[in-house]
């Protein structure tokens, strides 16, 4: 569900082809039937954005039909933990969990704390672009106790119950309702997927964007994990959710994070918006919880300051915590647009990035570089982001004033380096040929702005240089470049001062005398001469020999659940890791993901925290009670269960919830140029979801240059069913026009069956698709798919809604007309007005004054810094 | 008449059931070899080539002294126009400069390259042997009426004149034989091919072979006349009897032919292409000259009736080749889109 | 060992990966440099085999007209199929090829030499699979098996970059005998597959296929026939045909001889000339070609009075010179 698993990541599903050659039953839940759904055994078509109503409605046949893995859920699940009292579920609240704030469209997570875990301390987000990424805080405390549980599950309050009442709507009938495929399919898909689950049985769930993308992305993907949980299907061969990955290594730099709220190894960045993080102390109480195995986070913490700072990271100045530069707001994707638009942004580096084309609302964001002073552009070819002055909306190319700096870019086989996929596995690969011309990698680029930049700040005694003084930037050179070798080793780790590999993350140390890059890489590269990511010896199963998974060469994580509560393993069929009575530890065909000689049946100590407050039986050591989070009571901004809201742009109004249909923390930019599009609206009324082709990848920045790929998909088309065809007057391959209030578009029908309207809620709703691969250069061109999109995001990763919004479908070339009549929607123009300014030079002071306070030492030790943004910049609220 | 008439049934009757027990005609998908002018002109004049020869030599084999100027113009004709079909046929390769390789194994120099099984390389050899022939009647024909005067080729003839009759009939027969190869092959090469429309097509040689005497017929009549012979002179009259004979014999060739193409004959028969073979092949090109001969219409002077037959026969037979080669490559066009 | 492809349909999802492979390896160029207009048909926009792709990945949807509901439950198929060169056992175009161009190689593919190849395009249709076709440059192309590739122990490209092993290479031996397991499994599984490319397809494919509907589904012929098929018979009909053709003018001759000495054609009948000297008795006058010459000689005098129109004829004796090397009477 939520992948076009064939097109989009065909060299992953040779695996799924292979099992299906070997008897396993492939089943595609999408709204289009795509080559995915041509290789499957099921294909079941449900309208875009309904997917938790269908896995809820999963969940609900589980319970309902008692086909749940009684064994695992209770030891393994915190089914029986009870809740406090203060929770309120949206079936009481219609639509609301408890704890809402209209003001700011928040919720107060600590309403949904586990019983007597209250946090001590407060948590005041300033701001729902903030993901308080580590589950366990804030809004649990279990510095005193652990979780009280009812193994009964009787208790009203305990999770099982909860889930139980809160699923009940979610009947067959509601399903085939809401999401437009028959109760008969739905049941189907549910038996299969319990009569695959159990002992002897696991299955699987491959998910993508078409998950994520969604305002309520997150509970998706939750939603997944109860359906797992309940039918143990977590940590054993076989079993769990997959995500695939759009890119080569994007699993990578979330790792080694390039996320803004996130530093390498998944230690929350920290932000200036949460009193806590203004001190290192304050930072780990806040963000590390005490039990389970984040409570090495000080250790790893401490180990990347050291190999950052090097020297200038002592135990005096918190191991330079406060060179870190602190968040002062969401600065994903999406608010840096806004940002730029409200010239608090200045200068943007897009690398390997097409914005132009992929961002949302790519007209508003092509906008918002038209206001920059300058934009650095690295890529393969000169895209459209490197020509966004030439986009057909510019009238007048000479009345912008950014810079605009084009630097060509080697690309894979012209360089060493490695790609994290999926399964956290790091490949190393190294340089096949030397880059044409100027080409050049981005170690590199890096690497050499780094070196100038430190010659630019060497002498300065403004505070605000000081981290880049303080930067210890030490890598072996060649050829001008640091070499990808010694970035990995740096990011593996090493003792100090001697600087000796280490082998695994156990032997990071917070006393600075080790140094990590990034503690889950920590074991790809062991000792000198051993790089593990390179390593090529596989086999036809586990292929522990074959690269380096993290963490520690794990292939799957949380194996432990892999055998029952006494260590044995559950079957002999999906036998993996196992309790080893005579040799008193761990063993299997994977690395154990659980305290090598930690007996089954030994019992924790809580007070003792860390590991030691583990019971034997508690494989999920990354929780703080070592559990699989049914309810999550923290971590998410939107809910501790997920619950079906229709998306925020949708056809009808939602079959469970009058007051609040669609997500109520949703993250919205209400600025000019992203009017939405209200539930309903008849002006718009097909249903319209954008994807891509195998033939092209993402914006076309890499493919739409080569005719060898421009040739198997040469132009931009809208996917529809002859229905809507007929109803519209539309011809295969005759022209289309598509249109919401953020923009109008032009391309060619392609007429197929495999698209079909849906019955929903007594209505017939139309559904199209459209790859967004196009743009005004290249090989081949065409509209910009993505100018239709709204910017609208999911609260805890602010990711876009792309998978599902609202449109109008018309036949002809009329884009020109449509856009003239979009009056009430204008649109942003690249020009930069006075108040815009006005406001912008306010915003900056304060901005920079914030930096200041951020990273000035002295004032650290004075205190607290004074000042304290009352609202986070670049960032509205709706 | 009616003895004239029975020829083609009776070949018709013996040829029948061999032709039908195919079964059910082929319909794969060959895809079209980009053939165009050059090969339809090839195609048509290659015909005449073989039938000027063919039939100048049968008039010399017959001896009638008033059919000297036709045999000498047969002769005279069918060298210049191979020659043209040697031409076109280098000048439709995509590498012309590698025209030698049809018949020299390019890799095993002088090894000869001929494929009996294929009728391209057949007819590469059938045409170059056909040459030799053509040329000495060529030669023959411009010695015997004073054109020539080269010592070697007049001793040549000279000597040739001074063999046994038995030895000139045989060079003649072994000389028409190859002409009738090259009026044939065309054919035959058509069907060698997976287009249903051709590949099932295994009487086109014959057809074509037919069509290539009866247009050279037409040309001779055409020719004679325009030098001023008068319609009802005896060899003018025999020529265009002999040509209505081929001209009913091609009728039924086309009319068992599409009896055996079956459905597969529709690009010959449906669209642009079916206007022509109607109106053009078998209209124009057969209908009609049959009926100028029989009877006088419009009140036309009898030769001019006979020229204005013998130009049809020779359209229809361009038009024929025409439908036949280009038609499967552009299926079902309008007329007007031709 | 004959080596080919074993292309199991069931497995292809369409991703075109040997189509780009191809180009890649072969350095092909893209179809109009990959400028083309959406074709409209499915994910299918390079239409067929041609000369600059030598695979070709078909996209066949069927899917019933009534989707309501359970539409795409039961029924819905979306056929993929990776076509190419099928090298056949008796391959159409090596049999019809004249300069000896398309071989057969060490690994029984059928290999077109460029450096032979002089662009007469018989090939093209001789091809029951519409496989070949002629390039830019004028020559014949088609998939080489990747013969540069075989004759250094690697595989085709196209195979290789398969991600699900759709398209395998080997022993077409070793091949066949997986893909007649794999036809038990899916016939076990009630899929209706079948091989395409046994002995009676044209005496066997090197290059076959697993498909699961209609060979005419995929756009290849139940029957593919080879074009040497009706040489001979076309042949022979032509003889028939000539001889009919010479018996029927001969009888019009003949007939005009009847009536020309029946005097109605108002033309005298040739005067039989004085026997040359040296020249043997013809035994039907006119039927001797020596005579038949002097009767032209004889006449020219003739035909000179009654139609000056006509070319000028050498006089009697103008052949003094021995043009007629005395052949004639004339110097007698």
């Amino acid at each position: 569900m939520g992948s076009n698993f064939a097109e989009c990541h065909p060299v992953g599903f040779r695996w799924a082809m292979k099992a299906r050659e070997r008897g396993a039953k492939l089943i595609h839940v999408d709204p289009r039937f795509t080559r995915t759904s041509a290789m499957c055994d099921l294909h079941v078509g449900i309208r875009s954005g309904t997917d938790i109503a269908f896995l809820g409605g999963i969940i609900n046949f589980i319970l309902a039909e008692d086909r749940w893995f009684k064994e695992y859920v209770l030891h393994y699940t915190n089914a029986s933990t009870i809740v406090e009292d203060t929770f309120e579920d949206t079936e009481d609240l219609d639509g609301l969990f408890s704890g809402f704030d209209p003001a700011k469209a928040e919720y107060d997570t600590r309403t949904w704390a586990y019983e007597g875990t209250m946090p001590g301390t407060p948590h005041q987000p300033k701001s729902t672009g903030l993901s308080h990424s580590k589950e366990g805080q804030p809004g649990v405390d279990f510095r005193r106790h652990p979780p009280r549980t009812d193994p009964t599950l009787q208790h009203p309050r305990c999770v099982f119950q909860i889930m139980k009442r809160h699923y009940a709507r979610y009947t067959p009938e509601l399903v085939a309702r809401v999401c437009g495929c028959s109760e008969a399919q739905f049941l189907e898909v549910a038996r299969v997927l319990c009569d695959n689950s159990g002992r002897e049985r696991t299955s699987a769930f491959a998910y993508a964007v078409g998950w994520t993308q969604h305002t309520v992305g997150v509970q998706y993907i939750r939603a997944a994990t109860l359906i797992q949980a309940l039918l143990g299907n977590i940590g054993r061969p076989g079993g769990g959710i997959l995500a695939l990955r759009g890119h080569a290594t994007i699993q990578g730099s979330t790792d080694i994070a390039t996320l803004y709220n996130l530093l390498p190894g998944y230690l929350p960045a920290p932000t200036a918006q949460l009193t806590q993080h203004d001190t290192l102390e304050g930072w780990l109480a806040h963000e590390m919880p005490t039990t389970g195995w984040w409570a090495n986070g000080r250790k790893y913490m401490v180990s990347l300051l050291k190999a950052w700072y090097g020297e200038a990271a002592r135990a005096d100045n918190e191991w330079g915590y406060q060179y870190l530069p602190k968040n002062v707001g969401d600065h994903s994707h999406m608010p840096m647009f806004v940002a730029m638009h409200e010239r608090v942004l200045r200068g943007f580096m897009a690398i390997g990035q097409n914005p132009a084309v992929g961002g949302q609302n790519a007209v508003y964001q092509r906008a918002g570089m038209a206001k920059l002073d300058w934009l650095v552009v690295k890529d393969l070819f000169v895209t459209e982001t490197a020509e966004f002055w030439k986009a057909p909306d510019v009238a007048d190319p000479s009345a912008i004033g950014t810079e605009v700096f084009f630097f060509p870019s080697s690309t894979t086989p012209e360089l060493d380096g490695t790609y994290t996929n999926t399964q956290r596995l790091i490949q190393w690969h190294d340089r096949g040929v030397v880059s044409p011309g100027d080409c050049k990698s981005d170690l590199w680029f890096t690497h050499q702005l780094v070196k100038r930049l430190k010659q630019r700040y060497a002498g300065s005694t403004n505070p605000n240089d000081a981290p880049f003084l303080a930067l210890d930037w030490r890598f072996e050179e060649r050829d001008g470049e640091a070499t990808a070798d010694s970035v990995l080793k740096e990011i593996n780790g090493y003792t100090l001062p001697d600087r000796k590999l280490v082998a695994s993350f156990a032997d990071l140390k917070d006393d600075g005398t080790t140094a990590s890059g990034g503690w889950v890489y920590t074991g790809v590269y062991p000792e000198e001469g051993k790089n593990l990511a390179a390593a090529r010896s596989g086999d036809d199963s586990v292929a522990l020999g074959w690269a380096f998974a993290w963490p520690a060469n794990r292939r799957i994580l949380y194996n432990r659940a892999s055998a029952d509560p006494a260590g044995r393993p559950w079957s002999d069929r999906k036998r993996y890791v196992w309790w080893d009575e005579a040799k008193r530890e761990w063993v299997g065909y994977d690395v154990p993901d659980f305290p090598a000689t930690k007996a089954p049946g030994s019992k924790g100590v809580w007070a003792k925290g860390g590991m030691d407050a583990l019971d034997g039986d508690q494989p999920f050591i990354m929780k703080p009670d070592g559990k699989i989070w049914l309810y999550a009571p923290s971590g998410l901004v939107d809910g501790p269960l997920p619950t079906h809201y229709e998306p925020w742009e949708g056809p009808v109004a939602n079959a469970l919830y009058q007051a609040h249909p669609r997500n109520p923390v949703a993250k919205t930019f209400n600025v000019v140029g992203n009017r939405y599009i209200d539930p309903g609206d008849q002006d718009f009324p097909i249903v319209i979801s954008t994807y891509r082709l195998t033939e092209h990848h993402l914006s076309g920045a890499m493919t739409r240059w080569l005719p060898w790929l421009t040739a198997l998909q040469p132009e931009l088309f809208i996917e529809l069913s002859p229905e809507l065809a007929r109803e519209r007057g539309i011809e295969n391959t005759g022209w289309v026009t598509i249109s919401t209030p953020r923009g109008a578009i032009e391309c060619k029908a392609l007429v197929t069956r495999r698209l079909r309207p849906f019955e929903v809620m007594g209505r017939t709703v139309h559904q199209v698709g459209m790859p967004f691969h196009w743009g005004y250069r290249g090989v081949v061109t065409g509209d910009v798919t993505n100018e239709l999109a709204a910017m609208v995001a999911d609260p805890n990763v602010t990711i876009h809604e792309a998978k599902v919004f609202m449109c109008q479908v018309e036949a002809g070339r009329r884009a020109k007309e449509v856009l003239a009549g979009l009056q009430d929607a204008p649109r942003p123009t690249p020009h930069v007005g006075r108040r815009e300014r006005q406001a912008a030079e306010a915003n900056i002071d304060r901005a920079i004054e914030l930096a200041a306070a951020a990273t000035d030492p002295a004032e650290i030790l004075a205190g607290p810094p004074p000042f304290r943004l009352d609202q986070p910049l670049g960032v509205y609220h709706g | 008449m009616r003895r004239r008439v029975r020829v083609p049934r009776l070949s018709a009757l013996v040829l029948a059931p061999a032709l039908l027990q195919v079964g059910s005609p082929y319909v794969g998908h060959g895809f079209p070899p980009h053939w165009g002018w050059y090969i339809v002109l090839y195609f048509f004049l290659g015909g005449l080539s073989a039938g000027t020869y063919f039939i100048a030599t049968l008039l010399l084999l017959s001896g009638d002294p008033r059919d000297r100027e036709a045999v000498h113009l047969g002769y005279r004709v069918s060298f210049p126009l191979l020659l043209v079909c040697a031409l076109i046929l280098i000048l439709d390769l995509g590498v012309p400069i590698r025209f030698w390789h049809m018949l020299v194994a390019s890799q095993r120099i002088p090894a000869l390259l001929f494929k009996p099984w294929s009728p391209i390389s057949l007819g590469i050899w059938i045409l170059s042997v056909f040459a030799l022939f053509s040329a000495a009647a060529f030669v023959w024909s411009l010695e015997r009426t004073g054109r020539l005067r080269w010592g070697p080729a007049v001793r040549m003839i000279a000597w040739a004149q001074g063999r046994p009759r038995a030895l000139m009939v045989a060079w003649n027969a072994v000389g028409t034989f190859f002409g009738f190869g090259l009026a044939g092959y065309t054919g035959v090469l058509i069907s060698a091919t997976t287009i249903p429309v051709w590949h099932n097509a295994r009487l086109m040689g014959a057809l074509f072979l037919v069509s290539a005497t009866s247009t050279s017929y037409a040309l001779l009549v055409l020719l004679l006349l325009r030098r001023g012979a008068g319609r009802d002179e005896p060899t003018i009259a025999k020529l265009a009897r002999a040509d209505r004979f081929s001209m009913v014999l091609e009728l039924a060739l086309i009319a068992l032919l599409l009896l055996i193409l079956g459905r597969t004959a529709r690009p010959l028969v449906s669209g642009g292409f079916g206007v022509l073979f109607w109106l053009g092949v078998v209209g124009v090109g057969l209908l009609i000259p049959l009926l100028l001969r029989r009877r006088a219409v419009l009140g036309w002077a009898g030769h001019r009736q006979e020229m204005i037959a013998a130009v049809c026969v020779l359209v229809g037979g361009l038009l024929l080749r025409f439908v036949v080669v280009v038609s499967p490559q552009f299926p079902a066009v309008s007329l007007w889109a031709l | 060992m004959a080596k080919g492809f074993y292309t199991d349909t069931t497995v292809c999802i369409g991703c075109k990966a040997c189509q780009a492979a191809c180009h890649q390896w072969n350095e092909l160029p893209a179809l109009n440099d990959g400028v083309v207009e959406l074709t409209g048909d499915s994910y299918d926009n390079t239409g067929r085999l041609s000369a600059v792709d030598w695979r070709h990945v078909r996209f066949i949807e069927q899917i019933p007209e009534d989707r309501s509901q359970d539409g795409f439950l039961k029924g819905s198929r979306w056929l993929m199929m990776s076509d190419v060169c099928k090298h056949c056992v008796r391959a159409g175009c090596l049999e019809v090829c004249p300069t000896g161009a398309i071989i057969r190689t060490e690994f029984d593919s059928v290999y077109i030499q460029q450096d032979v190849c002089n662009g007469c395009r018989a090939c093209i249709p001789a091809c029951p699979f519409g496989v070949v076709d002629i390039g830019k440059d004028g020559k014949a192309h088609k998939c080489t098996l990747c013969y540069d590739r075989m004759q250094h122990g690697m595989e085709p490209a196209c195979a290789q970059a398969c991600p699900t092993d759709s398209i395998r290479f080997g022993d077409v031996p070793e091949l066949m005998a997986l893909a007649d397991q794999r036809v038990a499994d899916l016939r076990a599984a009630g899929v209706p597959a079948y091989v395409y490319g046994k002995e009676e397809i044209v005496g066997g494919l090197n290059c076959f296929f697993l498909l699961v509907d209609q060979p005419e589904v995929y756009g290849l012929p139940s029957q593919p026939r080879l074009p040497s098929e009706h040489v001979v018979e076309g042949l022979g009909l032509s003889a028939l045909t000539a001889a009919a053709v010479t018996v029927g003018s001969v009888v019009a001759f003949r007939k005009e001889r009847m009536d020309g000495m029946g005097g109605d054609g108002g033309e005298p009948a040739p005067v039989p000339p004085a026997r040359p000297i040296g020249t043997p008795a013809p035994a039907v006058p006119g039927r001797d070609t020596v005579a038949f010459m002097h009767a032209i000689h004889g006449a020219n005098e003739s035909s000179r009075t009654r139609r000056p129109a006509s070319e000028p004829m050498p006089a009697a004796g103008a052949c003094g010179q021995g043009g007629c090397g005395g052949a004639c009477g004339c110097h007698a």
